[in-house]
């Protein structure tokens, strides 16, 4: 449940952790992770779920990678050059890459996952990222051309995609049940050896690894659907790695005598979103009203426990778009009731809720069941709102019915929900006018011709100055125009045991060197019998 | 007899052709559609692609046409395939039934064993202590919310005594076990679902065995017995227990669906591989052919169950003639 | 005669036991407005998590509310939707069973293969598309419950008639030339009256852990109102650190749902024709 792995090398060794000590090298022991949810498909291309993600991270490569600090490296490309015109990316691959079966990695494997991104019968929700992709051509057999019909800053990150093994799929059979999606070859640091569903997969070193064979021996992805019983496999040390949340964080100490602790600030931001067409929440006025009486803060000392902090816009602070002088909202009752009383909302019966026309002020909260926090947050609102006289209801909805019958058919007043972010800060999809149809993301419906522009020069320019100054700029416009109320960036807890040497946390999050950590001979835990 | 029989297995097929049509009505109105589970507000996933994936999952036919094409491919014993991984519904299926029949037989066993003698014997001992203490001790395992029970019993015997495991249905190193050790390890970890699966489970069958004794206790023909001077033991066994087992039998046979069944909450808190699990992950992620498949094996097993019921019963009491 | 019955409800102490809790906890529901020290919506975040001390004498929740303020106004949310649920379940149930008993033949047939399909049917999509088409409210979860419930009942009235028809005095009664009706509701309801009070029992019980297992899924009743279903699986997510959390709603789900059924079985002994 760490955020993503992105497997691959780093040729970055940190300073503190040089691993000298690491005299014998391939020394076994396994690690525990664990999940709430099984894998799907382990292929990269038809799996969207984060546990089949975070599998696919460890058997699969893209071309390009995301190093620590969040710049792009190369992956199985050693290097790449992009036209002037932004139109061309060439990437020129590393040599002798094999496959876990034996067989060479060529340019014709990165063109065969291309076609089956494109390929209309393949079940893969991630076309679109390549829409824009007019070829893909092998020059030779270490080097691949992509031809773009408009310049697309984003293509890089689109390149993260896991490389599929042409040899494999190409044999027999249709993609879409292909039983290699059960039983992947990848390029990866870790193999594939079983998996069985709802109970575990278990993946194995890969010995020839391009960059060297991870230490850790296994990697065993245990499936315990219950957060409460996941809590108490750790302090049983049968698991060695656990997200957690705000309150097991700040458990008893004795709970974690055998686990380092660390958190991350996430890739991601939780939001009171306003549905704009709904005639109340078209003034401005209204919204800033809202946003003045919610004590943020509050939220996050009584939700969070501190660990978060106070969201400014859709960047998190940690991305190069974020813009730190973008000045949060106050929190402030006392500008909320005298901008309602402004728009003619007074309590004329003493209900202490404000009425006009004989109307109450008042609106329903959605959120989605399954996730603690989001509840808690719509309480917390809904107890502060009440102090300036909006009468709040909050509900809470099973996930499908809630995206299809409510977001999708524009039927809310306010939700309240949250994004993971791509590193990218292209969010085209979130804020353009063009993007509010039925099932596309700008479902609270925001038009803005400025920020619709933003958005557009965004995403075709590739100078990281002058992208960073368009989207400082659109962080400004949200922050003013409060088409929703950016509520906090969450951090992520995750504890990790403490025989595992290597874990550190950097802009990527945690698991970005996870194929080097290694544990020392004395303490190894799990001996391995399996043989090669 | 016969005749009954094969008049009851024909009309189970309207009745299964009802619940399928019921259920696969019922599931396409229910909001959502499998591409939005699956495809989870992810930012990367375009409004186009999701309604492509309808269309290749061919879910933007008119509803009849896919339950007609549905019907086809069941006379063919073609469930589909799952939407979530290409995979058959009834190889997803058959992998959960060893460790769902194993864990229900095994409690069910339990449940049967322990159940009808208490039953009996709190019906022998009515108003006595023993029956006191047996009414409120199955009683107990009835109103206790199991999911709650199982993590009070985890955290004794799992965590603070470290005698059993927590979750799961192997360890770690199970593979590298030898067999007597793997068999040791499955029956560790099974100890804790089972009791707890049977002595919240108990109260049903000892209640009806026990009230269905005393019943009969109380009929002409046991006074009749007794007066006759036959043993006690043979009253009992011979003509009480019998008829008191008429509508235990309707218990039991209600009950058989109950073995590919399973408790949800119940396998999430012990994160057991079983059907219950997959049920419930296929309604919500709309996975129409599981949810298709899953319906119809246990809509079958509950008609067998109450067929087999209600033949049993007519075997147990000759009162009943079944025409 | 009522009072007849009465009193040998109440020579059973384990039943005595169980009405004394039933009252004790209509009382406290009637009376939660009152006895609540605070108000059970009132957060306040500083005092989350603390264990029980004078003042909060079951401790607070993960937003700083009273959990015996909560709990107190939990008892009218779970009892609301046992006894409601069990209302309708055998309202349906006993008019399906007696009919299908009594009549056989076609419309036994038909009410069979009806209670077949019911009891095929996956409770739990009728209740995702229930909470998905209406509100999801305390209503909507009380119907619910109730109109999934009944198929069993349904199947063992019937079975308690199918052996009663056959039984001397029925067949006498029908010599006699009594009105259907009064034979039903007069001859044969009256001795099927155990098994409906014993299903009933168990049932209300049955419904205030159903609660439980849909508050565990997060499709009980919605936030502010709450259950004790609802605390405890709020509860369960921190076992490791506030025991009260758990501790207090479990157990009153425990002892309620034991209260109905020692009830139940009291008055099944007290209410019995054949004690006569």
């Amino acid at each position: 449940m760490l955020a993503v792995f992105i497997a691959g090398c780093t040729k970055t060794p940190s300073a503190g952790h040089a691993p000298n000590n690491r005299a014998n090298h391939n020394n076994g022991d396994a690690y525990i992770a664990s999940s709430i949810g099984d894998a799907s498909f382990l292929n990269p291309i038809l799996s969207s779920d984060s546990s089949s993600g975070q599998i696919n991270g460890l058997i699969f490569n893209g071309l390009v990678k995301y190093d620590r600090n969040l710049a792009v490296v190369g992956d199985l490309a050693k290097q790449w050059d992009v036209s002037t015109d932004g139109l061309t990316i060439t990437f020129h691959l590393r040599n002798n890459i094999l496959w876990h079966d034996g067989m060479p990695f060529t340019a014709d494997d990165v063109v065969y996952t291309f076609d089956q991104l494109r390929n209309p019968s393949v079940k893969t929700p991630y076309g679109s990222d390549y829409e824009l992709v007019k070829n893909v051509t092998a020059i030779d057999s270490a080097t691949v051309r992509i031809v773009y019909r408009r310049p697309f800053a984003p293509a890089l990150e689109s390149w993260m995609i896991g490389i599929l093994p042409k040899h494999i799929f190409s044999n027999a059979g249709d993609f879409n049940t292909h039983p290699a999606n059960r039983r992947p070859v990848g390029t990866g640091p870790f193999m594939f050896s079983e998996w069985k569903t709802d109970e575990k997969i278990i993946l194995i070193a890969n010995p020839r690894y391009f960059d060297g064979e991870p230490p850790v021996s296994r990697y065993v992805f245990r499936i315990i659907p219950d957060q409460s019983v996941q809590f108490l496999e750790l302090r049983n040390e049968s698991i060695d790695e656990d997200s957690l949340t705000p309150d097991q964080w700040r458990a008893y100490p004795e709970f974690f005598t055998q686990y380092n602790k660390f958190n991350y600030p996430s890739f991601s931001y939780t939001y009171l979103g306003f549905n704009l067409t709904v005639p109340l929440f078209a003034d401005k006025r209204m919204r800033q009203a809202i946003a003045c009486a919610i004590n943020k803060q509050e939220i996050i000392d009584g939700v969070l426990l501190g660990n978060g902090r106070a969201a400014t816009g859709p960047f998190p602070p940690q991305s190069w778009a974020y813009d730190p002088s973008v000045k949060d909202i106050a929190y402030d009752p006392a500008r909320t009731r005298a901008l309602l009383t402004t728009l003619g909302w007074i309590d004329t019966n003493g209900d202490g809720y404000l009425e006009k026309s004989g109307k109450t002020l008042g609106f329903t909260i959605l959120t989605n069941q399954g996730n603690k926090m989001r509840m808690l947050t719509a309480e917390i609102i809904q107890a502060q709102l009440k102090n300036v006289g909006i009468k709040v209801a909050v509900r809470v909805l099973e996930w499908s019915s809630f995206v299809h019958q409510f977001i999708d058919k524009r039927n809310f007043d306010v939700v309240m929900l949250g994004w993971s972010l791509a590193r990218d800060p292209d969010q085209y999809a979130l804020w353009h006018s063009d993007q509010t149809h039925e099932g596309q993301y700008n479902f609270m419906s925001y038009k803005n011709s400025m920020v619709d522009k933003l958005l557009e020069d965004g995403r075709t320019t590739f100078n990281t100055h002058q992208r960073k100054l368009i989207y400082n700029r659109i962080h400004r416009i949200l922050a003013e125009d409060v088409p929703c109320i950016f509520l906090y960036y969450p951090e992520s807890l995750v504890a990790i045991h403490k025989r595992f040497r290597g874990p550190e946390v950097a802009a990527a999050g945690i698991g970005w060197n996870f194929q080097k950590w290694w544990v020392p001979a004395g303490e190894i835990k799990y001996k391995m019998h399996y043989e090669k | 007899m016969i005749n009954y029989f094969f008049r009851r297995l024909l009309l189970t097929i309207p009745v299964l052709l009802g619940i399928t049509l019921l259920t696969f009505l019922v599931m396409h109105l229910t909001p959502g559609s499998p591409a939005d589970t699956m495809t989870d507000m992810n930012l990367k996933v375009s409004a186009q692609a999701k309604s492509r994936l309808a269309e290749l999952y061919g879910l933007n036919k008119p509803l009849h046409v896919q339950y007609v094409r549905w019907l086809g491919r069941i006379v063919r014993l073609d469930f589909g395939n799952s939407f979530r991984d290409e995979r058959p519904a009834i190889r997803k299926i058959a992998e959960r039934l060893p460790a769902t029949l194993l864990l229900n037989i095994l409690s069910m066993g339990l449940i049967l064993i322990i159940a009808i003698p208490l039953g009996v014997l709190a019906a022998l001992y009515q108003k006595k202590l023993f029956d006191t203490v047996a009414t409120i001790g199955v009683y107990i395992g009835f109103s206790i919310p199991a999911f709650w029970l199982a993590l009070m019993l985890m955290i004794l015997f799992g965590l603070k005594l470290g005698w059993l495991p927590l979750s799961g249905l192997h360890s770690i190193n199970y593979d590298d076990l030898s067999l007597p050790g793997k068999c040791l390890d499955l029956a560790r970890h099974l100890v804790l679902p089972v009791f707890i699966s049977a002595f919240t489970g108990l109260a049903g069958l000892t209640r009806y065995t026990r009230s269905s004794m005393i019943d009969v206790l109380k009929q002409d023909y046991i006074r009749m017995a007794y007066a006759k001077g036959l043993p006690r033991r043979r009253i009992l066994f011979h003509h009480a227990l019998k008829n008191a087992l008429l509508p235990v039998i309707t218990i039991f046979g209600l009950s058989l669906p109950g073995l590919i069944g399973g408790g949800f909450i119940f396998e999430t808190i012990f994160a057991y591989p079983g059907m219950g699990r997959l049920g419930y992950d296929a309604i919500m992620a709309r996975d129409y052919p599981v949810v298709m498949a899953v319906g119809v094996i246990v809509a079958f097993l509950t008609l067998a169950g109450n067929l087999i019921a209600d033949m049993s019963y007519a075997i147990a009491d000759p009162r009943i003639t079944l025409k | 005669m009522m009072r007849f019955y009465m009193l040998r409800l109440l020579k059973q102490k384990s039943a005595l036991a169980g009405l004394i809790i039933i009252l004790a906890l209509i009382g406290g529901g009637i009376c939660a407005q009152i006895l609540s020290p605070c108000d059970p919506a009132q957060q306040h975040v500083v005092k989350r998590l603390q264990s029980p001390q004078a003042g909060y004498l079951m401790g607070t929740d993960d937003l700083g509310r009273d959990v015996l303020s909560r709990m107190l106004h939990g008892i009218r949310v779970s009892l609301g939707v046992g006894i409601v649920a069990v209302g309708i379940m055998v309202i349906i149930g006993t008019l399906l069973g007696l009919t299908a008993g009594y009549c056989g033949g076609l419309i036994d047939s038909i009410i069979m293969r009806f209670v077949d399909i019911v009891l095929c049917f996956p409770t739990f999509f009728l209740i995702l598309i229930v909470i998905a088409f209406l509100e999801p409210s305390l209503y909507t979860v009380m119907g619910v419950i109730g109109i999934t419930s009944w198929p069993g009942l349904a199947r063992l009235v019937r079975a308690e008639v199918l052996s009663l028809r056959e039984r001397d005095y029925i067949a006498a009664a029908k010599m006699l030339g009594l009105g259907r009706a009064r034979l039903i509701f007069v001859h044969i309801l009256p001795n099927v009256i155990s098994p409906i009070i014993v299903a009933a029992t168990l049932g209300v019980g049955d419904a205030i852990l159903t609660e439980s297992g849909l508050s565990f899924l997060g499709l009980g009743v919605q936030p502010p109102v709450a259950s004790w279903g609802q605390m405890l699986t709020t509860g369960k997510e921190y076992i490791h650190i506030a025991w009260w959390l758990s501790l207090f709603p479990g157990c009153a789900i425990l002892i309620t749902v034991l209260a109905f059924n020692l009830l139940g079985e009291g008055l099944r002994n007290a209410l019995d024709p054949k004690q006569l």
